[in-house]
């Protein structure tokens, strides 16, 4: 009777034995597999951030590699562009409520926006397209670096053409 | 007699609980003490790719025809001078800078806290191409937080020269 009880006891340490060991093995690998998803799912949130940014980037680009804007890839010509902004052209081609093309380098006006106009070429740093016929916008905006080009004569009189760097950015 | 074997018995398995923790806390620490990879960045290609279009201020020859940025990289790389006297590599050290503070500002209200733009040369021999030569670096404030980077490849025969352009920003 002593022995049968002894015996059941060493069982019963046996089977609670095993199941810690299999609690702990579970326990183990859940663990890690936390932590695998997690950093499964962080690479996947930075895989949709590149995936939405570049969309933004080919949608404006799709607008500045246009015949309307171009002067060749990634490429605003200035001359055109302010040509479009007089003409309300575009307000015909895109359904979109605005272009603004800004100059970055070199850097001009310290932080202060000037718009471009006829007559102030070297010392404005955006050109502001508006479409008036757009008037609620859905907050929407994609952008992408360009540079800006024009013809630009130097002290001599020998005509280069002069490229800046900027920005496109549509307001849809 | 049977309870010290018991007892022995608990006492190997909480060893064997501490050594695989510990192993797996030794597997852990080395795998995120490990650098995170520079995230390769749509962004920085887009930024690339507008950047070295712009015109710089150096003129090889009397005529001028400026150099756009990714010239005067081939030019820095030779060692040359522009036609006013001025050193390919300094005006290629200071038109980078100018361009990386405009676009990158590192100021601690801008996400990005450091920036990178390395170009070396590699020469294309016929067992492949060769490790390449760094011969411009310019670098500024300290990494935090995520690092992105991006390579443009510019053809300079018999070799190529690459333009390592990276960013860290404390916000992914």
């Amino acid at each position: 009777m002593e022995l049968k009880k002894i015996t059941n006891k060493k069982a019963q340490f046996k089977i609670q034995q095993t199941a810690f060991m299999i609690l702990g093995t579970v326990l183990f690998f859940v663990l890690v597999g936390l932590f695998w998803l997690t950093l499964k799912s962080s690479s996947i949130n930075k895989s949709a951030a590149n995936i939405k940014q570049e969309e933004a980037i080919t949608l404006a680009l799709t607008i500045a590699d246009s015949p309307e804007l171009t002067c060749g890839t990634q490429c605003i010509d200035y001359d055109k562009a302010q040509a479009l902004k007089n003409t309300r052209l575009f307000e015909a081609v895109w359904p979109i409520r605005s272009i603004e093309i800004r100059k970055i380098y070199p850097k001009i006006g310290g932080g202060t926006i000037i718009e471009c106009n006829s007559g102030n070429i070297d010392s404005c740093n955006l050109i502001r397209i508006e479409n008036k016929g757009i008037t609620s916008s859905n907050g929407g905006t994609a952008s992408s670096y360009v540079k800006i080009c024009r013809k630009e004569k130097n002290a001599e009189g020998y005509t280069y053409d002069k490229c800046q760097f900027g920005e496109i950015t549509i307001k849809t | 007699m049977k309870n010290k074997r018991g007892q022995d018995e608990i006492v190997g398995f909480i060893i064997i609980v501490l050594l695989v923790s510990v192993v797996a806390l030794v597997f852990f620490g080395i795998t995120l003490r490990k650098t995170a990879p520079i995230e390769s960045s749509v962004r920085l290609e887009n930024f690339a790719g507008a950047a070295l279009g712009v015109t710089t201020d150096c003129s090889i020859k009397k005529v001028p025809s400026y150099l756009d940025l990714e010239d005067l990289i081939k030019e820095c790389r030779k060692g040359t001078s522009c036609y006013d006297g001025k050193k390919t590599c300094e005006l290629l050290n200071k038109t980078v800078g100018e361009l990386l503070d405009s676009t990158f500002p590192i100021n601690g209200q801008a996400p990005t806290n450091y920036y990178s733009f390395k170009a070396y040369y590699q020469q294309n021999t016929s067992q492949g191409s060769s490790g390449g030569v760094e011969f411009y670096t310019t670098e500024k404030g300290k990494c935090e937080g995520t690092k992105s980077g991006n390579t443009q490849s510019i053809s300079s025969l018999p070799g190529v020269i690459r333009v390592e352009t990276q960013i860290c920003s404390s916000s992914a």
